[in-house]
Order: structure tokens, then C-alpha cells, then sequence
């Protein structure tokens, strides 16, 4: 676990990993306990989707009833699932770098044979992998709830539902990440991620009050995640594709940014 | 004719508007233990920093072991040594997790030396660093500094925290490092330890360089105080005359003499009476910092010198 700056970042997530990754898959299990009584009162939860008003429905997915899987589980997690999983994304991201710089290690560790940009890289790498691992804790979760249950989704879909909330949140992962290289403090990083975060999030439920507002919607970047739906029409890999670009751009600037910048805390 | 070590050229550091060094020009040859002495805030950190590509000059040129420490970032690091001012290691790994995890990132260092090092400083490998006092923590970057055997130790106030005895350990350590032809730059306030170990020191005041002297030099320059015990009350007068003394005090049969220099004068005046006691004391850093600066102040205000402005 100490023999690269890799593989010690990803095993100093392991707690939070865990915690992260238990703690999403507990909700999404008892969410999913629900579903069969929610399925049989199903016009009596319709009645009150209808009730609500447009932005309301907005925020949670656009869903227009509960009686399908994909959503019963849009509508009360998926939809505002990534929001919450950016607050570990940023604050991890963020600790990665100003952390390490505020904590004084950095000087230690730039001081050994290992270039500026590998650091960088490394991780980043162990970023991604502790959100893929909480994505797919969470997976195996619904997994294991729908089988509880005993759901028809294909155990595949449970996968690819956790793993689909990976690209939006490594964005706003990343949007922490690559400022925190670039720029001195916490402040700035945290708060561009959550701004966009949570802006984009406030914007997408905004959109239905107004045919003005509707171009901005694929502005909100949200919409590059709610207009998949794993466990109904499927994901749209041209979104997924954006999302990693957008995170792939984002990395070049931190690893210019911290390639130029003086290591003071 | 060796390529230096360590070479600097019109070296400037800002901080934003703030000053951290100016145009320092340095040579540090090979096989030498270079002094850097400075008071509080004289740039002593910012210059270490700077040469280990930490921070980037404002302006001027560095080359280290031959190579731009920008440039040749990993190749520069694979062969130095370092031990920053102040000391942070990765709080919830022991100190010998921590010495694994650096050997790593050096692709691998002999466990003897980390052994022998660790036998040698006493240091305790075993205990988390959260739990570890200052000096033992010290004691731990310490390892990490030298365990690779590096050409070029640079160390930022290596001796802070460490008690007496385990400071003596670190000098000879030093010496063993110069004794094998390589070369140690380092950061210090305690005139003793400069005294003991180094061949050469650069004195930086106010972010300049403002002197780079042997210790003997440095000891030439530095008022020293003596007591002279007589027998009687002594006139001091011929004393005052005696070129290099500074100031002279009588107090009953004492004679209190801030001399800089040769002492071997006074030594001789005092002869033609009888003396009870003779009590030197060690010139002490602040009197060879105020020594330089009073040398530095005539300098400038010499019309001859060219002076420099920025
Ligand atoms: N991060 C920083 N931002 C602004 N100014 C700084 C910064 N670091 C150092 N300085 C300034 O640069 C000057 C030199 O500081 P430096 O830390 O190099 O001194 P030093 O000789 O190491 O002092 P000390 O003996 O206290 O360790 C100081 O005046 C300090 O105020
Ligand atoms: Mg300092």
C-alpha cells in the first residue's frame, strides 16, 4: 500500500470509501424495500406526483409515476444521489492536493525523484478509483435489494445504475481537483465545484417553468446524467462521453496549473 | 577545476510584492559543509526552496549537481538529500512506514542504511508519527534525508528539536558525509555548530547575501568579550588604543575588553601587569551578524564601491 503515491492516496480513501460506499448502498436497499407496497399503492403515489407541481417533478427526474423501477428509484434517490456524492468527490479531491501542500507532506514528497505531474496523475487515478469503488458498492447494494425483493431488473442494470453515477460526479470531482492544483487555498476549488454542482442542479428544475430557460438546459450539466436512465431506456454513452471529456480537459489544467505553481500552504 | 555543487546567479525571490531574496550569487563546491546563516526571515528557507524546485525564482539561474532544477526536476532529487524547516510527515503511518514509503518513491534504498541510521540517531521506527515529540520526528526526516546516500544533503535547520547529545550524533553523521566527498548545504542559527562543522559560510541579511567567508574569516571579523582579572586597578586607556578593541570597561581591578581580531595585543598589554585571571568568551552570533552589518553599512556608504540598486 506504500509502494506508490497511488496506491497509498487510494488506501488512505479506504475508510471513507467504505463509509461512502455502505452508507449509499443502505439507503438504496431500504429505498428498494419499499418498492413493492409503493408498486401496489401505485395510484395513490401517482396522484400525488400529478399533484406537484412541474419543477417540482423536475428535481426529481422528470418522472411521471412510481410504478416503474426505474422511476420508483429516479424519483426518490437516483436524481439527487450524484449531489451527495459530490460532497465526498470535491472534499476528497480537494484534500488530495491543498491537503497535502496546507499539511506540509508535499515538500516531502516532491522532494523525492517523482515529477510534478506524476504526483498529479497518481492521484488522480486513486480519485477515480475511490468514486468507482463507491459507485459499484453502491451497485452491488441495489443488486442485492432487487434480489431481495425479487425484481425483474437484470442484476447487470444494478451495476451499471452505480456505475452511471460515476462521469457527473467525477466531474465535479474534478473541477475541485484541478483548482486545487492550479490555485493556493481550499476556498476557490470548493466553491466553483459546488456551485456547479449544486447550480446546475437548481437550473435543471427551473427549466420547466419557462420555454426561455429550455436551451440553458443542457447548460446544467445534470442533464448529461438524468437523461440516462440505467435501469429503464438505458444510459446515452454520447453524455457518459461528454463527461469524461469535460473531466479529461479539466486534468490537463490542473496539471498545467500545478506544474507552475510555487508549493506554499 | 570542479563543476560546483550548488550554483546561484542573481537568485530573486518575490512573493507577490513581498521580499524573500535578492540577487543572491552562491557557489557551493563539492565535498564541502556550507554554513547558511541568517537571522529570522533572512530568506535562509526561501533560497533551500528554491533550490529544490519548490517554489520558482522570480528571476536569475540555479543549477544543482550541474542541472536546472526545473528541468531536471526527478534527475536533480534522484542524488539530493532534503530535511525542510519545518518538518511535516505523514501523521498516522510510523516512522518506519514512512521510510518505506520514501524508499519507494526512490525506487528502492538499502534497509541497512535506514538500520544504521535509525541505530545511530536512536530513533524509534516502530511508533506512529502523531505520537512522536518534536526531536523524534526530526529524527525520522532525518533518515529520510540521508538514507539514500545522496551527493548533496540539503537541510533547513537540521538541528531544531534535536537535544545535545543527539545534535553531536547528527554532526558526525555530517562529517562521515564529507569525509566520503559529498557535499552538505545547510541552514543554521547556532554559531557553535557552524563553528564545528563547516568549511565555508554564506551570511544572508534581509533577502542579500552579504558575505561568504571561512570560519576562520568569519571568527576574524567577530567581537569577542574578554575579562581581564588584575591585581590592582589597571589604567585602560593603552587598552583603548590598541587597534581592533572596541570598547573597554574597567570595573575595580577588572578590565571588560570587546575585541575584534587577534586578541594576541591585548594579550601583550595586559602582560605588563600583573594578571590574576584571564576570561574569554565565545563571540556570540548576534555579535558576528552586528560585525557584518557594521562592515556592510561602511560598504556602502563607501563613494568608492560601485553600489548596486533594484
Ligand atoms: N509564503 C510566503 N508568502 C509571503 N512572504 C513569505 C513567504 N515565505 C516567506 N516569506 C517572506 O520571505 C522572507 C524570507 O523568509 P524565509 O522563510 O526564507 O526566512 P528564513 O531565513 O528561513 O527565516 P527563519 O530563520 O525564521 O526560518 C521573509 O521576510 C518572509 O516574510
Ligand atoms: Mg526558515
Amino acid at each position: 500500500m506504500l509502494r506508490s503515491v497511488f496506491l497509498k492516496t487510494f488506501y488512505d480513501q479506504r475508510k471513507a470509501i467504505l463509509g461512502w460506499g455502505l452508507g449509499l448502498g443502505a439507503l438504496a436497499y431500504l429505498t428498494l424495500l419499499f418498492y413493492p407496497s409503493v408498486q401496489k399503492a401505485g395510484e395513490f403515489y401517482d396522484q400525488i406526483l400529478l399533484a406537484l407541481p412541474p419543477e417540482a417533478l423536475a428535481f426529481l427526474g422528470n418522472i411521471r409515476s412510481f410504478t416503474t423501477m426505474d422511476e420508483y428509484m429516479t424519483g426518490s434517490l437516483l436524481s439527487y444521489l450524484p449531489l451527495v456524492l459530490a460532497i465526498y468527490a470535491v472534499g476528497a479531491a480537494v484534500g488530495l492536493v491543498t491537503g497535502e501542500i496546507e499539511g506540509g507532506t508535499m515538500d516531502i514528497l516532491l522532494a523525492h525523484p517523482i515529477s510534478r505531474w506524476r504526483v498529479v496523475l497518481e492521484k488522480y487515478a486513486a480519485l477515480v478509483a475511490a468514486l468507482a469503488a463507491i459507485c459499484l458498492i453502491f451497485g452491488l447494494s441495489m443488486l442485492v435489494g432487487g434480489l431481495t425483493i425479487g425484481s425483474d431488473v437484470p442484476p447487470g442494470r444494478w451495476l451499471l445504475a452505480g456505475l452511471h453515477l460515476l462521469p457527473l460526479t467525477l466531474l465535479y470531482g474534478t473541477v475541485a481537483f484541478a483548482l486545487a492544483c492550479a490555485v493556493r487555498g481550499r476556498a476557490t476549488a470548493v466553491a466553483t465545484a459546488i456551485t456547479l454542482a449544486v447550480g446546475g442542479y437548481i437550473l435543471n428544475g427551473l427549466v420547466p417553468l419557462s420555454e426561455r430557460l429550455q436551451p440553458l438546459e443542457k447548460w446544467t450539466i445534470y442533464y448529461w446524467y438524468i437523461a440516462g436512465r440505467p435501469l429503464g431506456d438505458g444510459i446515452i454513452l454520447e453524455h457518459v462521453a461528454l463527461l469524461l471529456v469535460g473531466s479529461l480537459l479539466l486534468l490537463l489544467i490542473g496539471l498545467v496549473g500545478f506544474g507552475r505553481r510555487d508549493i506554499v500552504p | 577545476m570542479t563543476l560546483p555543487v550548488i550554483e546561484t546567479e542573481g537568485l530573486t525571490k518575490y512573493y507577490g510584492r513581498s521580499r524573500g531574496i535578492i540577487d543572491v550569487s552562491l557557489q557551493v563546491e563539492r565535498g564541502e559543509i556550507f554554513g547558511f546563516l541568517g537571522p529570522n526571515g533572512a530568506g535562509k528557507t526561501t533560497t533551500i526552496r528554491l533550490l529544490l524546485d519548490l517554489i520558482r525564482p522570480t528571476r536569475g539561474q540555479i543549477r544543482v549537481l550541474g542541472l536546472d532544477p526545473r528541468r531536471d526536476g526527478v534527475a536533480v532529487r534522484r542524488r539530493v538529500g532534503y530535511l525542510p524547516g519545518e518538518l511535516a510527515l505523514y501523521s498516522d503511518l510510523t516512522g518506519q512506514q514512512v521510510l518505506e514509503y520514501a524508499a519507494h518513491l526512490r525506487n528502492g534504498v538499502p534497509r541497512k542504511e535506514i538500520a544504521r541510521l535509525a541505530d545511530r540517531l536512536e530513533a524509534d521506527l516502530s511508533r506512529p508519527i502523531r505520537t512522536l515529540s518534536h526531536g523524534n520526528r526530526q529524527k525520522i526526516g532525518l533518515i529520510m534525508a540521508l538514507m539514500h546516500r545522496p551527493e548533496l544533503l540539503i537541510l533547513d535547520e537540521p538541528t531544531t528539536g534535536l537535544d545535545p547529545l543527539m545534535q553531536q550524533v547528527l554532526y558526525e553523521l555530517l562529517e562521515e558525509v564529507r569525509r566520503d566527498g559529498r557535499t552538505v548545504f545547510f541552514s543554521s542559527h547556532i554559531l557553535p555548530e557552524v563553528e564545528r562543522l563547516c568549511d565555508r559560510v554564506g551570511i544572508l541579511r534581509e533577502g542579500r547575501l552579504v558575505a561568504v567567508e571561512t570560519v576562520s574569516g568569519l571568527k576574524g571579523v567577530a567581537v569577542r568579550r574578554m575579562d581581564l582579572v588584575f591585581e590592582g586597578p589597571v589604567d585602560p586607556e593603552p587598552f583603548r588604543a590598541i587597534p581592533g578593541v572596541r570598547e573597554v570597561a574597567a570595573s575595580g581591578a577588572t578590565l571588560h575588553i570587546a575585541i575584534q581580531g587577534s586578541l594576541d595585543p591585548v594579550v601583550k598589554a595586559a602582560a605588563q601587569h600583573t594578571v590574576l585571571n584571564i576570561v574569554t568568551y565565545e563571540p556570540n552570533l548576534e555579535e558576528v551578524f552586528l560585525a557584518f552589518y557594521r562592515d556592510d553599512a561602511r560598504q556602502a556608504t563607501d563613494p568608492r564601491r560601485p553600489t548596486t540598486d533594484d
